[in-house]
């Protein structure tokens, strides 16, 4: 070995050997990376939904001719930036409550606030759902439109765009502002500098969110509502804490953590299982008798009671042997108070 | 080659932040925990004067009243007439700590433009966590008159750019 390659050696052999970041801040490290890598997914596949968006004309769209090709596009790529951004909101949505609002907001969020009798522009009802609600107009269920018609007077019908002004403002003016939105969500996140404390609560945020989904799902309420695709979000927002959890698992153990470390990985796994036996995007169909406050043993024991019981079991705090019980006392261990969520 | 090795190191060890998107003149500053660590190193002034009169409705009284010490970690410079985005203004009462960082853009666009609101935990081990962020208050907590938030004062403050304290405020000409 000559005395360039032996120094190369030694070169690489000290890089791989210095680098070992402390275990807080190597998961730090992990935690923005991953961040960002769902933050690039999420703006490219909202950019390539736009993309596929019907050019506009004078009909507006033909849902079952012409432009049904570019309509499942629009569908694949909706799904995609859904999963890019479920497994992130835990962390991102307390970082930016405003473009959280603007891109992941309920229909009947927005009208809490605001009327909205257009609903092809950027100016009211807008983002993820909003889009959805439009791409997926004509195969909405039944209790969806029956939750939503219960909203009164503010309550507009789902449609595709009928006319030239509606497809040109889904073109050009309703989707560019999803685009615009998550880009910019991810230019300033670039100005983060995360600290533990704001990445492990993210973790947490995460659970919290599945069991709020799994909650509206019986009253027509559910996020993806009009594509039936809220399963698909849960197992992305749990995907999103798995992942984001491994990052601080080798601080955890580091304080000697290793025994609450095993509780909660066996808590992923029991939620993974319960979610793992309901295939598809969608949640289970909820009895008809269904009440989450006391529901019924022969309702409980139902597809949709049984992920109910599991999702309600782990992410309830008060229960003693929940993975958000056990993730709580892992921020404790590490010095981490709860974040109080609005 | 020693050096070289030595360069390498330094530049692969170490948390790998990503600078900000170049080629943007927008500026953020998106605080976490640490950054609230040294306040009370800060510039400081600390009042006691009660403003109930602020709150005709018998809102939450601590918050205006009784000892506070609030901290600023920069000044603007003189004739500013808003403050700059970084600026982080900390309110410390006997039973809570209250924040406010200028964020920059158009952060809070309906109430305090470019400010973001915090309540601060200081451990003892005298690093701080925030307890919570955003907009306003957390649900069930009130710092202000009844059904008010944090921007119903502050927002209103256009002149000193949400900035109450005499100490503080914008000295513009």
């Amino acid at each position: 070995m000559n005395r360039v390659k032996a120094n190369i050696l030694v070169l690489v052999l000290t890089v791989v050997f210095s680098c070992g970041l402390p275990p807080d801040q190597q998961a730090l490290v992990d935690v923005q990376t991953f961040t960002k890598k769902n933050l690039d997914t999420l703006v490219s596949a909202s950019e390539k939904l736009c993309v596929a968006v019907p050019m506009p004309t004078a009909n507006g769209w033909d849902a079952t001719g012409t432009d049904q090709a570019s309509i499942e596009t629009m569908k694949t790529q909706w799904k995609a930036a859904r999963v890019a951004y479920e497994r992130i909101e835990g962390s991102i949505a307390v970082l930016f409550p405003e473009l959280d609002e603007s891109t992941d907001q309920r229909y009947d969020g927005f009208l809490e606030t605001a009327t909205d009798t257009n609903l092809f522009d950027d100016q009211g009802v807008t983002g993820i759902h909003a889009l959805e609600r439009i791409i997926w107009s004509n195969a909405i269920p039944p209790s969806v439109v029956e939750f939503e018609k219960a909203l009164g007077s503010k309550f507009v019908e789902a449609q595709f765009p009928k006319n030239e002004t509606q497809s040109k403002n889904v073109k050009e003016k309703l989707c560019p502002k999803l685009v615009s939105d998550v880009t910019e969500m991810r230019q300033q996140y670039s100005f983060v500098r995360l600290d533990a404390a704001s990445a492990f609560r993210g973790v947490i945020g995460s659970m919290r969110e599945q069991f709020e989904k799994v909650s509206f799902a019986s009253t027509g309420e559910e996020e993806s509502r009009y594509a039936q695709s809220t399963m698909l979000d849960v197992k992305a927002n749990l995907e999103g804490a798995q992942l984001t959890y491994e990052a601080f698992r080798p601080w955890i153990t580091s304080q000697k953590g290793s025994a609450l470390d095993a509780k909660i990985m066996q808590g992923f796994v029991v939620l993974e299982k319960a979610y793992n036996e309901t295939p598809g995007d969608a949640f289970p169909a909820p009895p008809l008798t269904w009440s989450s406050v006391s529901p019924s043993a022969a309702d409980k024991n139902t597809p949709f009671g049984k992920l109910f019981l599991a999702v309600q079991k782990q992410t309830d705090e008060a229960e003693p042997e929940s993975l958000v019980k056990h993730m709580l006392e892992a921020a404790t261990l590490l010095g981490i108070p709860e974040l109080k969520m609005k | 080659m020693r050096v070289l090795v030595l360069v390498v190191i330094l530049m692969s060890c170490g948390p790998q932040t990503e600078m900000p998107d170049s080629g943007t003149l927008k500026t953020y500053f998106i605080a976490t925990d640490t950054d609230f660590d040294s306040f009370r190193g800060w510039e400081r002034v600390t009042i006691a004067g009660n403003l109930a009169s602020l709150q005709p409705d018998g809102g939450e009284p601590e918050h205006q009243s009784g000892q506070r010490t609030i901290y600023i970690n920069q000044r603007p410079k003189p004739g500013a007439t808003e403050f700059p985005v970084g600026t982080i203004v900390v309110k410390e009462m006997p039973d809570r700590i209250l924040a406010m960082v200028k964020r920059g853009g158009t952060y809070n666009a309906k109430g305090l433009i470019g400010w973001e609101h915090f309540r601060i935990y200081f451990r003892p081990n005298q690093t701080a966590v925030v307890e919570w962020r955003g907009l306003g208050p957390a649900n069930g907590e009130d710092y202000g008159p009844r059904g008010s938030s944090c921007n119903t004062c502050h927002g209103a403050n256009k002149s000193s750019d949400g900035v109450l304290n005499a100490a503080f405020r914008l000295r513009n000409p």
